[in-house]
């Protein structure tokens, strides 16, 4: 499958659309099929083995490559990476039943996907793990599309540790992303204030009830969109 | 847990060998852990094996007699034998799961009592041969060989109550019962078990940021890197314990003579202030107070000012002095320095002597130039003027009061200061003399180490680039630039600057450490 560098592609898959697991399952290598032993509920262990069958057909197509083949090497934050020379960069995000992957082959990628939920206490959340400027953003919107907006600056900001490779152990208030629905961007890097012209962001609903985010480098022009009808 | 390899051979072999006893062969298959179909896949032989987490395949049915659990070396048949000696017990299978566990499968024609039954072997045998789990069968799954088939054995979970009691161990402490009660909240389950790992049983980083924020409203700080490395409510309790333990361990001030904790406690590397002339090491006291509070904030002095004072022959001689006490709070690094005004002398010299034992070292220089003396050499004084004037044309009233304030007001109130704390103003003077002297005799020299170089806003003048400039001199390395707010003279001292300045210092040291790890 053809990837231009100026292209990022996002794969969204419903898990409840996948009944047979087998194909998927057989895929799997040893450490991910003891991972999914470690899972204790069956959702869990089905939105695994499907990102993981799923991201081992897709990437066989990205790098030509027998499926086989693929070895996933993890860094110290758990981001995985093929272990073999290549610009092809990939990142997986699932929750409740979406499955979302994304491949660049320039520069890194982050994918976040959240199911929107209200049960927990959005603003303080947003005070303890997100920047000044977020905060006061989030709390300018009605408390109706709080949740919204809350997710939408969520996913920009775990898309971006996503694609840095960092991981939650990375400070969440050392920089800002913007929460409206519009132009998703990232808005200020503390520790180095011109890092932000290096990424683009964008946001996507991949469903209803859900909110979506895509971290990749600024040279990147144009994201397109697959589903499960053109796997096949 | 281990990967069953297995279903396989379950697949091929036990169905043979149960056909008509449903019981049994319900009981077996039980355990398939995957509930999703099965693979068709085939090993030649019909042999018995399972893949181990390592990768290999363990053949179960060949299995030699004598193993090694932690290193020590056991004789199954003498804990079958040992077993089967046990009262009711008809016959016993002992065999070794996951390569580090002991356990025994036992038939009886009565309920035997498990717990009895290990500490009767306790009484019989040495520790590492006591089986951790003891698992009563209705009979022993066999091969058509005749021989018992381990494999299916193994596969022989115990019965729902002794799970209960083995795996899911429900939390007893103040602490576990606290952390517990967190956690089922937010993953929205009845019950969780301490040994449970938050990510097994629904957790994702969402989640995991929400226990955090619960977690602090009842006063227990964790960091989302320490949910991470603690995954289970055992764990991160011990983790929890250890730290309180760790934290309230006193400081032993007689050790030191330069090293004064600003805050001992925290467990991320911490940050050493370096001050070494005038001013006292309270100066950063409300610097550190805005920072992590996760972090520990020590500050370094040239010398104490009660006793007698240290007065060190050059900069090296001091940073050697100065490492020697940092290592014993914190052996080894990432180490991370902030260094303003005539401390950045000793800043680069503790980085270089860093640099020669291979310890990483982040030095943040607050708005300062390098070689800062060279501002006042004459040829500086015309720039300085025209500045000045430049200065009074913008804005006549809010710069002469700045010019009395910084030549008259605050040299003022900085001798009020030294008069009112401890150590007499002469004596401070002669160390600020002293470290005057040393700065101006300091040879600047590029380190080998990437410098950050915080930089407030500055008017007119080129200052910041000739700022930057001279750091660019020093390092063979990056010179990272930092803006940050404020004025120079306000960075640690105004109260919303120096709030400002702490989170971006926070910034600065938590890149360091990612950039770090991952680079």
């Amino acid at each position: 499958m053809k990837l231009p560098e100026s292209e990022a592609h996002i794969w969204y898959f419903n898990s409840n659309d996948f009944d047979e697991l087998d194909r998927y399952l057989q895929l799997l290598s040893q450490d991910e099929l003891e991972r999914v032993n470690r899972f204790k509920f069956e959702k869990d262990r089905k939105t695994y083995i499907l990102a993981r069958g799923l991201l081992r057909i897709l990437s066989e197509r990205y790098l030509n490559i027998d499926a086989s083949e693929l070895c996933f090497v993890y860094n110290e934050f758990g981001k995985p990476s093929y272990d073999l020379q290549t610009l092809v960069r990939f990142n997986v995000s699932h929750s409740g039943e979406l499955i979302v992957l994304a491949f660049v082959t320039k520069g890194e990628v982050g994918v976040d996907v959240e199911h929107i939920k209200t049960n927990f206490d959005i603003a303080k959340i947003a005070e303890g793990f997100f920047s000044k400027d977020e905060v006061s953003s989030l709390l300018a919107f009605s408390e109706a599309k709080r949740a919204k907006a809350f997710f939408n600056c969520w996913t920009r900001k775990e898309a971006f540790i996503k694609a840095k490779g960092v991981g939650l152990s990375f400070d969440l208030t050392s920089f800002s992303v913007s929460i409206n629905e519009n132009s998703p961007e990232l808005l200020r890097t503390q520790w180095n204030p011109n890092e932000k012209n290096d990424w683009k962001l964008f946001s996507f609903v991949p469903q209803e009830g859900y909110c979506s985010a895509l971290s990749v480098s600024s040279a990147i022009q144009k994201v397109t969109h697959f589903g499960l009808a053109d796997l096949d | 847990m281990e990967l069953w390899g297995k279903f396989i051979l379950v697949d091929q072999v036990c169905q043979n060998g149960y056909i008509n006893r449903t019981e049994l062969t319900d009981k077996v298959f039980l355990d398939n852990p995957l509930k999703v179909g099965l693979n068709e896949k085939i090993y030649k032989t019909g042999d018995l094996g399972r893949y181990r987490n390592d990768g290999t395949i363990e053949f179960l049915g060949r299995v030699d007699h004598q193993v090694k659990v932690h290193g020590f070396r056991i004789e199954l048949e003498e804990v079958e034998k040992t077993i089967s000696e046990y009262d009711s017990v008809s016959a016993a299978v002992a065999m070794v799961e996951d390569n580090k566990r002991l356990v025994a499968y036992v038939t009886a024609d009565e309920e035997v009592e498990t717990d009895a039954l290990k500490s009767t072997l306790k009484a019989k045998l040495p520790g590492y041969m006591v089986p951790t789990r003891i698992v009563q069968v209705d009979e022993f799954p066999v091969l058509p060989n005749g021989k018992v088939d381990k494999v299916c054995l193994a596969q022989i979970k115990p019965s729902a109550e002794e799970n209960e009691n083995t795996k899911i161990e429900l939390p007893s402490s103040e602490l576990e019962k606290k952390i517990a009660a967190i956690w089922k909240e937010v993953l929205d389950l009845p019950s969780v078990g301490v040994h449970e790992n938050f990510f097994d049983i629904g957790g994702d980083s969402i989640l995991s940021i929400q226990v955090i924020s619960k977690a602090k409203t009842e006063n227990l700080v964790v960091s989302p890197n320490q949910l991470f490395e603690h995954q289970t409510i055992s764990e991160l309790t011990r983790y929890l314990e250890a730290q309180n333990k760790h934290n309230t361990k006193a400081f032993d001030k007689t050790e030191f003579k330069h090293l004064v904790p600003i805050r001992s406690s925290g467990t991320k590397p911490p940050l050493f202030c370096l001050h070494s002339g005038g001013t006292h090491f309270f100066y950063y006291n409300q610097f550190a107070n805005h920072l992590n509070t996760d972090r520990p904030v020590y500050a370094l002095q040239a010398s104490g000012h009660k006793d007698e004072l240290v007065l060190h022959k050059s900069v090296r001689e001091m940073a050697i002095d100065f490492i020697t006490e940092i290592k014993k709070v914190q052996p080894q690094g990432p180490y991370h320095f902030i260094a303003y005004c005539y401390n950045t002398a000793i800043g680069m010299e503790v980085t270089r002597l860093l640099e020669e034992t291979n310890d990483s070292a982040n030095l943040i220089i607050a708005d300062t130039m390098a070689d800062y003396l060279s501002l006042f050499a004459p040829s500086r004084t015309n720039v300085r003027t025209s500045a000045l004037l430049k200065r009074l044309k913008a804005d006549p009233i809010k710069t002469v009061h700045r010019f009395v304030r910084s030549k008259f007001i605050l040299p003022l109130k900085e001798k009020y200061k030294t008069l009112t704390s401890s150590g007499s103003e002469k004596l401070i003077r002669t160390l600020h003399n002293n470290h005057i002297k040393l700065y101006r005799e300091y040879d600047w020299k590029p380190i080998a180490n990437d410098i950050r170089v915080l930089l407030t806003e500055k008017s007119a003048t080129d200052f910041n680039t000739k700022v930057i400039a001279s750091w660019r001199k020093m390092t063979n390395k990056e010179v990272v630039i930092v803006s940050v707010e404020g004025t120079h003279d306000k960075l640690f001292e105004d109260a919303t600057i120096v709030k400002k300045t702490a989170s971006i210092v926070d910034a600065c040291m938590k890149e360091f450490e990612s950039t770090r790890k991952t680079g």
